[in-house]
């Protein structure tokens, strides 16, 4: 088995683990979860959100590692430049269009006085850019 | 930049597929680099080169954008 594919296997057991824990802690109720309705609804939909995702990957490794012919598409899938490149493309985006979002929605919280969440979204972004610049300068380094 | 991939495919009777695991990549890829809209890095370019046994600037036409 690859080294990414092995990766895949062991982040999608853990997946499956962190949910099942999860849904333990929800179903035996432990520090009396239950009693929070919200925040009880909240964790319930990440166990359930992160056991889907486990499920499916595992699957799909498993399925991997019954033929060769399958093993070497999930090789090639996984270490594919196009997609590598479009994964990396997406990330970009996506980090931008998340910056922008807090941004607006820090200062409409700024405006209509909820001056705590303001605080912490602005403290995200800040947080978010200094890990920017970090990872920016590591990377000119090292190409 | 234009390329002769599929060209050079069809005559050694290759699959898509086939090349794709030859070069490790997916099929898609493949599909996409003959259809010209993505340009392979410099590595995955001298490796179809390689396994067509032809110097890269025979598969791979550099053209001057407009």
């Amino acid at each position: 088995m690859n080294k990414t594919v092995k990766g895949k296997l062991i982040g999608s057991v853990l997946c499956i683990a962190i949910a099942i824990m999860t849904i333990l802690y929800l179903v035996l109720d432990i520090n009396g979860i239950n009693n929070n309705e919200e925040l009880s609804s909240y964790v319930a939909g990440f166990a359930c959100g992160i056991l889907g995702v486990g499920i499916v990957v595992l699957y799909v490794v498993i399925r991997a590692t019954r033929s060769t012919e399958k093993a070497k598409e999930l090789e090639n899938t996984l270490k594919d430049e196009r997609l590598n490149s479009i994964k990396d493309k997406a990330m970009a985006v996506m980090f931008k269009i998340s910056v922008f979002l807090e941004a607006i929605i820090s200062l409409f919280c700024a405006f209509t006085n909820h001056i705590e969440i303001s605080k912490y979204l602005g403290l995200a972004i800040i947080a978010q850019l200094i890990i920017f610049s970090l990872v920016y300068t590591l990377i000119k380094k090292n190409n | 930049m234009k390329n002769k991939v599929e060209e050079y495919r069809k005559k050694l009777n290759e699959k898509q597929e086939d090349l794709a695991n030859i070069v490790g990549v997916s099929r898609q890829t493949i599909i996409s680099i003959e259809k010209g809209k993505y340009n392979p890095s410099i590595l995955l370019a001298f490796k179809i080169a390689n396994h067509f046994g032809k110097p890269i600037e025979e598969i791979f036409i550099y053209e001057e954008e407009e």
